[in-house]
């Protein structure tokens, strides 16, 4: 336990690094996967070839997405970044996708019936009413990549999984818990806090 | 006057359908009248409205509003100018009554202010009380209630044209009649024109001015409802509007096209019927007179006249005051 007392400076910096990987890993992933997302929606023969593919990236064991990136981007955060925003267009996609083709026929037809023209029922009506499920995606993403993102360290990304491996390395128990404790922690506090967010979205397009 | 909505031999054929949807129809809609369009489902009657505001294009054949070919004009303009009304409503469920009133104005780019109290007006006008509703959620209120503000919705940015897809069609019986009888209140009032889709045949002879029955894409016949009844053009018609059965006629004949004036002897237990009910309520009122004449009534309880046994019958073979001149 002195471990903690002594070098509390450093874990700190661990895991202020953990959560600045995850937020920009997520930005930049709903940067891709929403526009993107809205594209597959529209162009409706695209969809399964594109969801397709991202279910193979999806698919691939993180560590071997990490080693097949090296060769490209390096080793350290660069590489992580890529890999994990790479990793989470599935779901991010998948649910954009799902939200936009969501919104009820008839509410799309009125809305086009009284005259809003594509930008307008865009802006009004599918963002909006696909919002809840979109940040559904986003939640579940937010999980998955915090607790990839411990794997970033064996890339030399930094993290809370540099606590992870050398406990693992050393036989370091407390740096070992004190790694797990920080991670599972940052996930449930992002759920929760993106459940909150998605509740009120919910609440607020009517879906409850 | 000029009609409100010109078909001219307009074709409809879905990509891949073997058959046309709507065939070669042509059609006027008289500005200030009810239109129904009256079918069973798959006689293109809710195609041939959806070609009025261009949610479906026609294939070949041209439609014209107010004297404008629709195609000349953005299509979200010409929606604009044309309310829509569809049967599961659509309202937006993230909105409150108030802003899915205002869509339409708030698109026009109106003042706030000017919204507000035009959303207010419209509605008191379909009867819900607005300090009530206003700020309600559509899945607050029930059925009825939603295709109310629906209708209101339509009206918002006071269209000349109403075009209505079996709107009362996922209603219960009681709220479906008493919304019929708010529309053709409303219509009386508004004098709006309107195109009204329905496969409900006592809804179309309730409301219509004139009916158009349509079947496998084609106009069997269009005119008056009495037109229909008492000289059906095809076997098709005279089964579906059951026109052998004289007391349809009854139903779309007002009290007031067959009345006498008044007169002081008068059935002795005051029985009334309102000028404008249908002589079917007349002939219920009679019978309850045992026959005696029934004095009839206006809008504030005053005699206007006197109906007798034998005006209804007279008029259930010869349609109104001897008009009925068949279309």
């Amino acid at each position: 336990m002195t471990y903690l007392t002594e070098h509390w400076d450093i874990v700190l910096r661990l895991l202020w690094e953990h959560v600045y990987l995850t937020g920009l890993v997520l930005l930049v992933a709903v940067g891709v996967a929403v526009p993107l997302g809205v594209l597959l929606a529209h162009f409706r023969a695209w969809t399964t070839p594109a969801l397709g593919l991202l279910s193979v990236i999806y698919t691939v064991p993180s560590m071997a997405l990490f080693a097949l990136l090296i060769p490209v981007t390096g080793l350290g955060a660069k590489t992580a970044v890529t890999a994990l925003v790479a990793y989470s267009q599935f779901i991010l996609v998948r649910n954009t996708v799902a939200g936009l083709r969501g919104v009820d026929p008839a509410v799309e037809e009125a809305a086009l019936g009284m005259g809003m023209t594509g930008w307008q029922l865009f802006r009004e009506v599918r963002f909006p009413l696909a919002l809840p499920v979109i940040l559904a995606g986003v939640r579940i993403a937010a999980v998955t990549v915090i607790g990839m993102a411990s794997l970033a360290a064996w890339i030399n990304a930094g993290g809370l999984g540099e606590l992870l491996f050398q406990g693992l390395y050393q036989y370091h128990p407390v740096k070992m818990w004190t790694g797990t404790v920080l991670i599972a922690a940052i996930a449930l506090a992002a759920n929760r806090g993106l459940y909150a967010v998605e509740r009120r979205a919910r609440r607020w397009t009517g879906a409850v | 006057m000029e009609p409100a909505i010109v078909l001219e031999a307009v074709s409809k054929t879905f990509p891949g359908a073997d058959t046309p949807a709507v065939s070669e129809c042509s059609l006027t809609v008289r500005a200030g009248e009810m239109l129904v369009l009256l079918g069973s489902s798959g006689s293109g009657k809710t195609t041939l409205l959806k070609m009025i505001n261009r949610i479906h294009e026609p294939t070949s054949g041209t439609i014209l509003v107010h004297g404008r070919d629709v195609r000349s004009l953005p299509v979200s303009r010409l929606r604009r100018g044309i309310g829509y009304v569809i049967q599961q409503v659509g309202l937006f469920p993230h909105q409150t009554v108030a802003q899915n009133i205002g869509t339409v104005p708030r698109i026009l780019g109106w003042d706030r202010r000017r919204i507000d109290e035009r959303c207010d007006f419209l509605l008191e006008l379909v009867r819900l009380p607005p300090e009530q509703y206003r700020d309600r959620l559509p899945r607050q209120l029930s059925g009825g209630e939603q295709q109310r503000v629906g209708i209101a919705r339509a009206l918002a940015a006071d269209p000349p044209i109403l075009l209505m897809d079996e709107p009362f069609g996922a209603l219960d019986a009681i709220t479906r009649s008493a919304l019929q009888d708010e529309l053709l209140d409303l219509h009386r009032r508004l004098k709006k024109t309107i195109v009204f889709v329905t496969h409900d045949v006592d809804e179309a002879l309730k409301l219509a001015d004139r009916i158009v029955v349509m079947e496998k894409g084609r106009i069997e016949q269009y005119g008056a409802p009495i037109e229909l009844l008492s000289s059906p053009a095809t076997p098709f018609v005279r089964r579906l509007l059951a026109a052998d059965d004289l007391l349809q006629h009854l139903r779309v004949l007002r009290v007031s096209d067959v009345m006498e004036a008044p007169v002081d002897a008068h059935a002795p237990n005051g029985a009334t019927v309102a000028a404008d009910a249908n002589l079917r309520d007349a002939l219920s009122a009679l019978l309850r007179a045992r026959g005696r004449p029934v004095s009839v009534v206006d809008g504030q309880g005053r005699s206007v006249g006197t109906v007798r046994w034998e005006d209804v019958v007279q008029a259930a073979f010869q349609g109104p005051g001897g008009e009925a001149d068949a279309g």
